[in-house]
């Protein structure tokens, strides 16, 4: 933890939540991969703990549907637990690679905490669950599914961008390090503007070794992405530009949607 | 009466007449499967084992080593081949009651297939449902059911959403669920910013949020009814692949099996349990380390196979089982135990099977004395014997001795034919003392123990001995060999009218015959073997005879064989050391006096003599009092005693003795002591047989032989025994050369005579044995008469001897 910092750094956004584990794997493994930092941040939600403090604040548990008072008291109780349990599992994850790592707990919100962030990290990977809409349903089988053996595909959105051959690498990486198919998102509505895009992103992986295939989206928002990543029952989404994503007003909402961890290069 | 004379030699020994053997040697005759005489023993085993109605088992009897089980063996066999096979049984998991597991029963053949089929099922559902599972169009659908209930579930939080938007009021995830607060913009107020707004409108935000929470509890009851919804969705279609892919695999062994409803009702279970732990088929035996190996129960598809308990696969006809340890266990069946993590566990599997289950449809053979020795095993017979099936308990279970878990599997249907083989003592005692057995072991089938010796006989004897010379693969018989074999089964039914039918040492003989015979290096085996093995049976038997004689010759036991003593005669005895007896004289004294009746046994005085020995006794005293005293007191006191004899006496051989030297000593007659004497005798004095005949004339023979014949020794036998004298060559040979005498008398009267030379007469009668004893008596009915009215008057008396 108390390493000196590395030369690239991977900021992983923790909580309790199975995507946030799958986050974490995703960033482990990209980390190994680029000899990199890892770096866990916890953010303690600014509007809970506006929430907590009101007098009629009450919490509807989605387990039994009744509602319990939550102070201030709890939540901070519930922040210190989550916190230190994040912690354990980077250390953890950190420590099966023999990674360097690090830990932070903010207090804000997570887009505004990645923003922040965004300039000192090169990766950024959140399988941060928050707002609402996310109660993913626990699977009776479950057990079949989760245990895949074949790990999902890499979806990588390819834009015709100076940031797509980053995001190209990145998701070459991961698909190696999983032994995961690589799975080329390109939007376009144009037959021959898409092959066009798509022979050359198949090329640009030749390059680095890989093979793939190519998926058409009809366009680069929240919901196709989320519905892409379903389809496909991607591993992970790799999105490049990151700042683009970040400043988009429904980018939160598609966190909450998406069911697999998502990378943001730069 | 005439002097009684030595019986003629030839009676002494029957020999066996060659002269009706046609063979030359036993390999030339048949062999012979129905044993000897024993026609109402095959004739009732052929009844018990041809009657198929409940209760008719077999009592088999006779002594050890007659062949009964051998004879049994072959009528079965003879038979089983001719019977349907029974059929198979098997054990199988029972899905609804774990620790009961059911019974199947199948043709014979089919078990077999049965357990190959359902091992084969296994292997193919294992490979098939991860496929399934794994499959494209499955994993498609699970997504649309997910997709459907997850978009679902979003909408009713989304439209609560809006709605608490459209009254300035967000929605917010929290760590376990959902919460309500008034929002600023996109943020939640804070409790600052709430704290200033007016009254009207903080009442106004509890109101609608209340409300609202109202419809989040709605929508949170929902989702759990549409999750529940789903999971009944996924598990139909869980049910639905499975059934696709396995349910062809099970309908075509219900194709195969549909002639057993059992067979196709287990397949309905086994399709459902499949479909309810389908993920064991997926997820089978996943790795893991430490206590968790441990103690997580693998999948187990165990419960799927067949425990075969009894196949008839490659047999023919009815089985014949002989259980030689017939532990309750071994008879019953029992449920093993396999040891995990210290504590014991089992389950259908280990379910083993016991005689009775392979004996089931056939014939089960078993010894009464192993079966009656063995704790628990009779009463576990005649329960399965009487309700008709084989329920297999653990004895430890039944008896609280342990708690380990156990099972209780189906009993199963019981049609087997017991056979029990013992001796008749326990045939009656059971018949006697064990209510139940008349009712299930309805017939006995009693073997003889011998045989009259027919020239037809002799002839069946020597098809058994050349049987069990090609059994045995031994070399031929002779006929002077096999006249010597009968002429020994003559001797050893103590009979020479008869043969015995043990089969057991007739073996012995002829393997020790033959074995003497190959040392002489002959091909065939003649009587000089068969004499050989005689002797050397003896010999290996006879070293307490040696001593025994011995220490009369060295004059240790005091035995005369020459001269004449008043009181004193010379009994025998039998010494039975297991398979062999002999026997050995013994000096028996009497003395008499005056006395008031009593004839005192010394030997049942000191507790040395049986109840049989004072029975003979007792019969003397009668025998004197009737004779002698009819008409007054028997005024005389009598002690009786075997001499030098330090252990137990019983039978009543002697009292022909007793009775001679009782009466010598009342008439003070000398007996001479070159003879012998044995027999019993009733109240009047008739001389009955007894049993070891040879054993006694020759075991007086040898000690009158090694002192030297005189010509004037003999043996005094009951005359009802001269039909069982099958003496040895010696002694016939010594009778041939007048050296010795074995004399047949019917009375003790002839007894006397023969012993004292003092013709008995009559009470009457001038210097006869009977006038002396008569006398005798008489005097010493006086002398106590004359002592009773001395007593009167207060005087005493002397002794009887003074006052002669």
């Amino acid at each position: 933890m108390n390493e000196p910092p590395a030369r690239i750094r991977i900021w992983v956004a923790l909580d309790e939540s199975p995507r946030s584990a799958a986050a974490l794997i995703a960033a482990a493994a990209l980390a190994a991969a680029f000899d990199a930092e890892l770096a866990g941040l916890f953010v303690e939600d600014i509007d809970l703990q506006h929430l907590s403090g009101l007098p009629f604040a009450r919490e509807f548990s989605v387990l039994t549907g009744a509602g319990a008072p939550l102070s201030p008291d709890d939540m901070e109780r519930i922040w210190r637990r989550e916190a230190a349990a994040a912690q354990r599992l980077l250390a953890e994850a950190a420590g099966r690679s023999q990674l360097r790592w690090s830990f932070r707990v903010a207090r804000g919100r997570v887009t505004a905490e990645v923003n922040t962030l965004a300039q000192a990290f090169d990766l950024i990977v959140l399988g941060k669950r928050t707002g609402i809409g996310v109660m993913t349903v626990v699977h009776t089988m479950a057990r079949l599914t989760e245990r895949q053996t074949k790990a999902g595909p890499v979806l990588v959105l390819f834009e015709d961008l100076p940031t797509s051959s980053h995001s190209l690498e990145t998701g070459a990486m991961l698909a190696r390090s999983n032994g995961a198919e690589l799975v080329l998102l390109i939007k376009d509505g144009d037959e021959n503007a898409y092959r066009a895009a798509c022979v050359a992103a198949l090329s640009g992986l030749k390059a680095r070794g890989m093979a793939g295939r190519c998926v058409r989206l009809n366009a680069i928002e929240g919901d196709n992405l989320v519905q892409a990543a379903r389809r496909e029952r991607a591993g992970c989404l790799v999105l490049a530009g990151r700042e683009r994503f970040l400043s988009q007003a429904g980018f939160e909402r598609m966190l909450d949607a998406i069911e697999c961890p998502v990378v943001l290069a730069r | 009466m005439s002097p009684i004379a030595p019986l003629a030699p030839d009676r002494l020994y029957r020999a066996c007449d060659t002269g009706h053997f046609t063979f030359t040697t036993t390999a030339e005759l048949d062999d012979l499967s129905e044993g000897i005489g024993q026609m109402r023993a095959i004739d009732a085993a052929h009844f018990g084992i041809g009657m198929r109605h409940a209760g008719y088992n077999l009592y088999v009897m006779g002594p050890p080593g007659s062949g009964k089980r051998y004879l049994v063996r072959q009528l079965l066999d003879r038979r089983v081949g001719t019977e349907a096979k029974p059929a198979d049984w098997c054990y199988v998991h029972n899905f609804s009651q774990q620790h009961k597991p059911r019974a199947i029963r199948l043709l014979a053949g089919m078990g077999t297939r049965f357990h190959a089929d359902m091992q084969q099922l296994v292997s193919e559902l294992q490979a098939t449902i991860p496929a399934v599972f794994e499959g494209d169009e499955y994993r498609r659908r699970l997504a649309q059911i997910d997709e459907e209930y997850g978009e679902r579930q979003a909408r009713a939080f989304v439209e609560v959403g809006e709605e608490a938007g459209k009254l300035g009021v967000t929605l917010l995830r929290t760590p376990n669920g959902f919460s309500f607060a008034p929002a600023k913009g996109d943020e939640v107020m804070s409790p600052e910013d709430y704290e200033k707004l007016p009254q009207e409108e903080k009442e106004r935000f509890e109101r609608d949020i209340g409300s609202l929470q109202e419809k989040l509890e709605k929508v949170i009851r929902q989702v759990h009814q549409w999750r529940r919804e789903r999971l009944e969705r996924v598990r139909k279609l869980n049910e639905e692949a499975v059934l696709f892919a396995v349910g062809h695999l099970i309908d075509d062994l219900r194709g195969n099996y549909a002639d057993y409803p059992a067979v196709c009702s287990y397949l309905d279970e086994v399709q459902q349990n499949v479909i309810e732990s389908m993920d064991e088929f997926h997820h089978p035996r996943e790795a893991q380390t430490g206590l968790a190996a441990l103690t997580r129960e693998p999948p187990d598809f165990n419960r799927f196979r067949v425990n075969l308990l009894v196949g008839r696969d490659g047999t023919e006809g009815a089985p014949v089982v002989y259980e030689d340890h017939p532990t309750y266990q071994n008879l019953i069946g029992r449920v093993e135990h396999i040891a995990q993590l210290g504590a014991l566990v089992t389950n259908f599997l280990q379910i083993k099977p016991g005689a009775l289950h392979q004996a089931n449809g056939g014939y089960l053979l078993l010894d009464a004395i192993k079966l009656l020795t063995q704790p628990f095993s009779w009463e576990g017979l005649k329960r399965a014997l009487s309700t008709h099936e084989i329920r297999i308990e653990s004895l430890g279970q039944m008896y609280s001795l342990v708690s380990t878990m156990s099972l209780e599997p189906e009993p199963i249907p019981l049609d087997a034919k017991v056979i029990l083989i013992g001796n008749r003592l326990l045939y009656y005692l059971l018949a006697q003392y064990d209510p139940e057995f008349g009712e299930l072991f309805k017939v006995a089938a009693d073997f003889e123990d011998e045989v009259v010796r027919s020239a037809d006989n002799d002839l069946l004897y020597a098809r058994l001995v050349g049987t069990l010379v090609r059994r045995d693969k031994l070399h031929p018989f002779d006929r002077d060999a096999v006249a010597r074999v009968i002429e020994h089964s003559a001797r050893r039914a103590e009979d020479a009218e008869k043969l015995s039918t043990h089969v057991q040492s007739l073996a012995d003989l002829v393997r020790e015959a033959d074995y003497w015979a190959a040392q002489e290096k002959r091909e065939v085996v003649t009587r000089a073997d068969v004499e050989r093995a005689i002797q050397a049976q003896i010999k290996r038997s006879d070293r307490l005879r040696e001593r025994s004689h011995e220490a009369i010759l060295r004059g240790i036991l005091h035995i005369d064989t020459d001269g004449e003593r008043v009181g004193q005669v010379n009994g025998l005895s039998v010494f039975q050391l297991g398979d062999f007896s002999f026997a050995q004289p013994s000096r028996i004294t009497a003395n008499t006096r005056l006395g008031d009746g009593e004839l005192v046994d010394i030997q049942r005085e000191v507790k040395l003599g049986g109840s049989i020995h004072s029975k003979g006794v007792l019969i003397l005293s009668s025998f004197l009092a009737a004779r002698y005293a009819a008409e007054q007191p028997l005024s005389l006191a009598a002690s009786l005693v075997f001499e030098q004899t330090y252990g137990q006496v019983e039978g009543d051989s002697a009292s022909v003795a007793e009775l001679c030297a009782l009466l010598s000593s009342l008439a003070n007659v000398p007996i001479r002591q070159s003879l012998a004497v044995t027999g019993s005798v009733d109240q009047f004095g008739r001389v009955q047989a007894i049993g070891a005949v040879n054993e006694k004339i020759e075991g007086y023979f040898d000690i009158c032989n090694q002192r030297g014949l005189t010509g004037r020794q003999g043996v005094l036998i009951p005359a009802s025994n001269v039909a069982h004298l099958m003496l040895r060559q010696d002694v016939v040979d010594a009778a041939k050369a007048g050296r010795f005498h074995v004399y047949a008398v019917e009375t003790v009267d002839q007894a006397l005579e023969l012993l004292t030379g003092v013709a008995v007469g009559t009470p009457d009668a001038e210097g006869s044995l009977d006038q002396r004893v008569a006398q005798r008596i008489k005097h010493l009915a006086e002398l106590r008469r004359k002592y009773a009215k001395k007593a009167e008057s207060g005087s005493g008396g002397g002794s009887e001897q003074n006052d002669e």
